[in-house]
Order: C-alpha cells, then structure tokens, then sequence
C-alpha cells in the first residue's frame, strides 16, 4: 500500500511538473483529486499490460520505438535503417541485417510516419510500414517479430516522405517523393517532379509512379479504394524558400488508383529505370488539384471517409475537402500554425497547431455548418507541437481514449542534460468532452509521427520464438568448414553453452559463424561478442544469424555471451584459436580437454590451505 | 432355451467398453507434473506428461534447467516400453474373457482386473524409484551448490528451489481405471442381473396390477 501511495505521489509529482512553464518552480496545483485520477489513468502496475502499443517513428535514429500506453513504458526499439551493435543489427558484413540495408543505399536513415496494415477498416496485425525520407526508402516490420522484414529503395524518387496504404486493401503503399529533381538526372530546374510511388503492400516492389509539379508532402487514402490524397507545396517550382511561397494558394492532389491502374494496363507510361511512370496529362482525370491555402501541411481523412482535411500551417485554417466530389466544403480557423489532424469517430477533429503550441478539438460537421461553436476545447502542449494522433485514428474505427501529441521543443520540461533537452511527447485523454493532458515522457531524437495498435489486436500473433530455419544448425550438428583461408564455423548455443567452445584458424582466415539459439522458451536471447574484433549478435530462441569476420593476428579471442541469460552466463564463453600459420589446426567441436584438471587440482590445494 | 448364451451378450458391451477405455487410454496422460516459477507461471509454468508409450512436455527447456542442480531426466521412461504392450494385452484378454462360459468368465474378469491393477501399480511404483532417483542420483558437481537431495512428487506438491511442483493422475489413469471397473463388474455381477436384458424367449411380463397396489 506504501508502495501504491509513493508511486501515485511520484506520478502526481511528475504531472505537476509537466504542468509547469518552462524555468518556473513546479506550484501545487489545484484540484488535487482530479491529479491523482490522472496518474491512476497511467499507472500500470508491475506485471500488467497497457492497452495499446504505440508506435513512434524515430526519426533521425532511423527506428521505430514501441511505447505502452496509457504507462508511457518504452517497451522496444526496432532498427531498420541504421546499424544497432547492441542488438545486434546490421553490424558486420556477414549478417542479413547488413546485406539488406547496404544494398538499398546509406547506413543511416530518417523514419517519419509509421503506417498499419488494415483489414476492413481496423487494424490486422500484420505490418507497419515505414519511410525513410532521406534515402528514398521504405521499410516493413512484420509484426510476429517486431522486426524489419522488407527494405526497398523506391527508385525516381528523392525525399521519401508522406506514406499511407491505399485503403481499404492496403494493395499497395504509397509514399511522397517530395524533393524535386529530373527524372533525366540533368539540374536544369525546370524540368523538375515530384512523384508518388505505388509499392506492393507486401514486397515493397514499386507498381508504377505518378509525376507532376510541385512537391508532395503529406499522404492520406480514402476508404473506398478511388481516390488516394496528399498536400502539396510548391507549385510555383521554386528552389528557394521564399520563392516556395510566393503563391497564396497550393493544393490537395487526389490521383485516382482505379483510372492509374488503368492507364498502366493502357501502357500509358513512359518506363524510368525500369518503373512505369505515369504523366497526369497523358491521363485526363487521373490527378486532380484541389486549392486550398498556400504551403498546406497535414492530410487526414475522416475516419468515415467523408472528408479529407488539409492543415493550413502557414494559414491559421484547415480545409474540409469532400472525399468524393473534391470540393471544399468549408475552411474554418483553428490557431495558428495547423499542421495535422486527427479524430476520435465521435465527429470531432483534433488539429496541432504549430505556433500556439496547442492541440485544438473541433467540430467537423458543425464547422461545415458554419456554427459559431465549432471549437469544442483547446489544451496547451509542450512545446511546438508536430504530429498528433488519436487511438485508432488512421483506421475507420477510432476507439476515441488517448491521444499523443509529438513535441518538437521540451524546454525545461526535464532535468536538464545539456544544450540538448529530450524530445517529448504528451498523452492527452480525450475520452470526455474537454481534453486532458495527464502524461509526458522523453525519448530518443526524434519522433515525427505515430500510430497506436490495440493490445487485443496483436494478442495472438507475436511469436514466441523463431522457427528455426533450414539452415539452422541443429544440436550435436555443430561443425567446422574450411576452404581455403575460408572458415564457416556451425555454432549453437543453449544456456550456458556455445558449442564448440572452441575453434582453430590461421592468422587473417576470414571466418563467418552461423550460430543458432536452440532455445525453446521466449526471451532467452543469447549474444556473441568476440573480444577485440568489434563484433556483437544478438540470436534469439529458434532464430540463426550470421557474422563475418577476419580472424586477425595470432593469439587468444574469447567470445562470449552478451545477453545475461542464466547463472552460468559469465561462464558462457569459448575460444577462436588463431594459430601460426605453420600450425596444424583441429576441426574436432569437442570440448577441449586437459587444462582443467590441473586448474582444478590448484583450487582444492589453494581451499585445504584456506581451511 | 439355452440361459447361458444371454450372458455373453450381457458381458460383451461392458468388456467392449473396457476393452476400448484401454485402448483410447494409449493416446492420453497417466501422469503429468506442472512446475511454475516466478519465472515460469501460468501459461509458461512448465508442464510433462507420461502417456503409456511415451513422454512429452517442455522436456528440453527442463533439461536445460536440470544442468544447474545435476539431474538427468531420461529421454525414454522404462514403463513406456511395456506399459502399451501390457495394456493392449489386458484389452485383449478382457474381451476373451467375455465370450466364456459363465463360471469361468467371471474369474477370467476378475483376473484381468487384478493383472491390470497389478500392472499400473507396478508402473506407479516404478516411477516412485525414478523420482528418488531423479532427485538424489545427481550429479553433486553440478553449478548450483546448496540444492539438496529431494523427491518430486507422484501425486500432490511440493517445493523444489524455486519451483512449484504439482503432479497429478491425468485421463489416461481414470481410462484405465474405468476399465478394470468395468471388468471386475463382469467379475462380480450377480446372475439375475440378466433381467436388464429381456430377450424374445424370457418376454418381461407385466406386473400384475394388485402387486403395484
């Protein structure tokens, strides 16, 4: 009970003091009752599940982080274009990780907006799809494993930045090649697209591309399966920031997926390295611009896919365009700098705006209307907000609780560790009438986007360990292969043993290790790490992974465990050999012999002597 | 008329019957133990199973942690070699004994009840010497210093460092059970209890009505 009392003062504590302004001492608060609802809102205690899983993109960290909510517990980073020694990803040439991100272009990459498959209008489990806008990339994390499966370069296209799945299939995703360029490769301005890429929702293989003028930013699909939407910037095809404004008004695109599939089968394209590219006037009707405000920022459909809505960012409104007709329908003000929208599917809008460093609820269908009143609430953020969403908003079912509002700016929101503050995010109940901010939580740089999964939805589907693979080695099959300077070393590991616990080469022999976990219970994930040749896997139960190295100069390389796995964990180690290169070397994978004994003699003299 | 022939018939459904439970009793747990840990509980307590011809159950992951404490769990359980033999025969013998005459019949139930009593008692306390033996036949150079000798349960629990041992008869058990109930029913029935089965020459006849009153 002390416990439950000095958790609910330390969570009461936390939420004054996100309450506070920036270099203000934290002040009680009033309403002390209401506080401590909120932090029992949040408090998930030890051993419980939260409701949902969120998934934030990581930015500049080039990975996607799972968070709990309502705790705000981060659960789970998932690398996908940026190499992670500590778990062993994409860290030495040998591995798959490596192979299937060096391919597709740069060790590093920039994850915006992470996007669920869905099955009728919800959520299915399946996949999150992700971009990476600076290298024109997406990704695809099966959702068995959380980890990457798929990594595809889309080819034409630069600045890979609005992604969404074309609803309701999720046939394909598509992603907003943002950065100008020509397709010809010249730097002649004037000849410069954009274009949207049309991927394989599963393969990530490009289908076909639409180009035009003017920058695509921001993607959202309808529900129906015609019309697919993204903001658009630019129109004046500048390269200078203030000549990208000049105009007062840019667009919505719509581009009809059933008429581009057409104009496909049509061979209505022209073939760019290897992909159809289609041209919007050699397909009257395939893409339409619908004005709205210049500079316009997010785009979101309604969760019945009536409107979508276009965030103003430079204009203080959002503009409600009908999802079928493409008309405007209504622009009402919602505060200063609105960039995106969200929605609890009980016809209310969320809009983050920017500037005010708010979050702003709104009346759809009263703002239509043109009722006074449309604004239902507002609730301070800190500090410049950027994405914001709602549980379920980007499906046709919104479950209207929790929202997130993506902070780019904390301030002194946390204890200060130097010039650089956390990045932060603020959960927002939005289950009654007026909003409530009850949480906050920092991360790793830089969270743009995020997506909540319901906790239910992927009850039955995350695996609990791998099935092995059919180049998993398989216990007492361990071996060693040599041709020539070529070592391929078949290696398992169980608690609390890798075998063989040793293994002999020469002097710069490149050796690869195939090593199984031949674990069959979750969560006993073994590492190996070989001491001074920088080399750290991580290999969990069922699952084979692969490290290449060079066996580097004559001595003693002991590898070990990296994953505490068990009480012989420090004892989990062996040895590479690396003998003259006039030495004989041994094949045998059985455990080595002699030195013990003596080792063990010395320790029953050295306890006789102490007794 | 000849009596005797109604009591083969008599005897057959139950030897039948008994005869199958013997046979469907192959394919389901005699035994089972459920070790639960802070580490392993609920759906991931730990869980074997003994079934006439074999063994199953997170069999590896127990071996994985019998290395710390030095204890062997056998791949193959000496019962599971002539436990499915002994079974089968007893179903075989049980379904014989039906077709005998009378007198004779109801010894042979008798006695294959009590074979097959003997034979799961004799299995039961086997497994009792294999739990000493698991438990202080060990290897004491194992990691773990401290564990002392124990015994796991046959039926009941106990504790065992940080485990949890449950142990239990499972269907299997209450099959086989089931049917030496039913033999030793064919064993003890009482000869009028042909009555049950009227046959066309012994019509049951109706009872007088001034007997009811």
């Amino acid at each position: 009970m002390n416990n439950i009392l000095t958790l609910t003062f330390a969570a009461v504590l936390a939420l004054t003091f996100t309450a506070c302004d920036s270099g203000s001492r934290p002040q009680p608060q009033k309403g002390g009752a209401r506080q401590v609802s909120d932090a029992e809102r949040v408090y998930v205690a030890p051993g419980k599940l939260d409701d949902y899983y969120a998934f934030l993109s990581g930015g500049q960290s080039g990975s996607v982080f799972v968070y709990g909510i309502p705790s705000c517990r981060f659960l789970k980073e998932i690398p996908i274009f940026e190499p992670r020694a500590g778990l062993g990803y994409a860290n030495n040439p040998g591995s798959e990780s490596y192979r299937r991100l060096h391919e597709t272009g740069p060790m590093w990459g920039d994850t915006h907006h992470p996007v669920l498959s869905q099955t009728e209008g919800r959520y299915d489990g399946r996949w999150l799809w992700i971009n990476d806008k600076a290298n024109g990339r997406v990704a695809r994390i099966d959702l068995r494993t959380f980890e990457t499966a798929v990594i595809k370069r889309v080819p034409n296209i630069q600045g890979a930045h609005g992604l969404a799945a074309c609803l309701p299939s999720c046939k394909y995703v598509f992603v907003n090649g943002e950065l100008e360029h020509d397709l010809a490769d010249s730097t002649d301005a004037t000849k410069y697209h954009s274009l949207i890429a049309f991927l394989d929702g599963e393969s990530l293989e490009t289908r076909f591309e639409v180009a035009f003028v003017g920058n695509a930013d921001i993607a959202s699909s309808g529900k129906d399966g015609r019309y697919v939407f993204s903001t658009m910037y630019n129109s004046e095809n500048a390269v200078t920031s203030e000549g990208m404004i000049e105009r007062d008004r840019d667009a919505v695109v719509a581009i009809d997926v059933p008429l581009a599939e057409k104009a496909l089968a049509d061979g209505k394209f022209t073939r760019v390295k290897g992909v159809p590219v289609i041209k919007p006037e050699d397909v009257p009707g395939l893409l339409t611009l619908i004005p709205v405000p210049k500079n316009p920022h997010g785009c979101n459909v309604t969760p019945d896919g009536k409107y979508v809505l276009a965030s103003g960012k430079l204009s203080p409104t959002v503009t409600i365009i009908d999802a079928h007709t493409l008309k405007v329908v209504a622009e009402p003000e919602v505060g200063l700098g609105p960039l995106h929208t969200t929605f609890d599917g009980r016809g209310n809008a969320y809009t983050s705006l920017f500037i005010d460093s708010q979050i702003v609820k709104w009346n759809i269908e009263k703002a239509i209307k043109g009722d006074p009143t449309y604004i239902v609430d507002r609730v301070d953020v800190h500090y410049n907000v950027g994405h914001t969403k709602a549980a379920g908003a980007d499906s046709s079912y919104p479950s209207g609780d929790w929202l997130i509002s993506l902070n780019k700016l904390s301030k002194g929101m946390y204890l200060p560790v130097g010039p650089a503050m956390p990045e932060s995010q603020e959960l927002i109940d939005i289950s009654g009438e007026k909003m409530h901010l009850v949480a906050a939580f920092a991360s790793l740089p830089e969270p743009h986007d995020a997506v909540f999964m319901p906790r239910q939805t992927l009850a039955d589907k995350v695996v609990q360990t791998y099935e092995p693979a059919p180049a998993a080695v398989k216990l007492g099959e361990e071996k060693i292969v040599r041709n020539g300077n070529k070592v391929d070393v078949y290696m398992t590991c169980i608690r609390s043993k890798f075998v063989p616990e040793q293994f002999e080469v020469h002097p710069n022999d490149e050796v690869t290790i195939h090593l199984t976990n031949v674990e069959t219970i979750r969560d006993m994930t073994h590492g190996f790490a070989l001491s001074d040749h920088g080399i750290n896997i991580a290999v969990d139960p069922g699952q084979t992974q692969v490290v290449s190295f060079n066996a580097g100069p004559r001595g003693t390389y002991w590898y070990y465990c990296t994953w505490f796995c068990s009480a012989l964990h420090l004892e989990m180690r062996g040895r590479m050999l690396v003998k003259a290169p006039n030495e004989p070397l041994s094949d045998s994978i059985a455990p080595p012999p002699p030195t013990q004994a003596k080792a063990q003699d010395t320790d029953k003299k050295a306890s006789v002597s102490y007794e | 008329m000849s009596k005797p022939s109604r009591f083969p018939r008599l005897a057959i459904l139950p030897a039948l019957a008994a005869s199958g439970l013997l046979v469907v009793s192959l394919k389901f747990p005699l035994w089972h133990i459920r070790m639960e840990a802070p580490q392993y509980q609920g759906r991931e307590a730990l869980r074997v199973e003994v079934l006439p011809g074999s063994m199953r159950g997170n069999l590896d992951e127990i071996r994985v942690l019998n290395q710390y404490i030095g204890v062997q769990v056998p791949d193959h359980l000496p019962q599971t070699r002539w436990l499915p033999v002994a079974l089968l025969a007893g179903a075989a013998l049980g379904l014989g004994a039906a077709f005998l005459p009378r007198k004779i019949r109801r010894f042979a139930a008798l006695g294959v009840a009590t074979y097959l009593t003997i034979a799961m008692l004799a299995a039961a306390g086997q497994a009792q010497w294999q739990m000493h033996q698991i438990g202080h036949n060990r290897n004491h150079h194992a990691a773990l210093a401290g564990v002392k000798d124990f015994t796991p349960p046959l039926l009941g629990s106990t504790k065992l460092a940080n485990f949890e041992l449950q142990s239990g008869l499972g269907l299997g058990s209450f099959f086989i059970a089931g049917a030496v109930a039913c033999y030793a029913g064919i064993g003890l029935a009482k000869r009028h209890s042909r009555r049950l089965v009227p046959t066309c020459e012994t019509p049951a006849e109706p009872a007088p009505a001034e007997a009811v009153a």
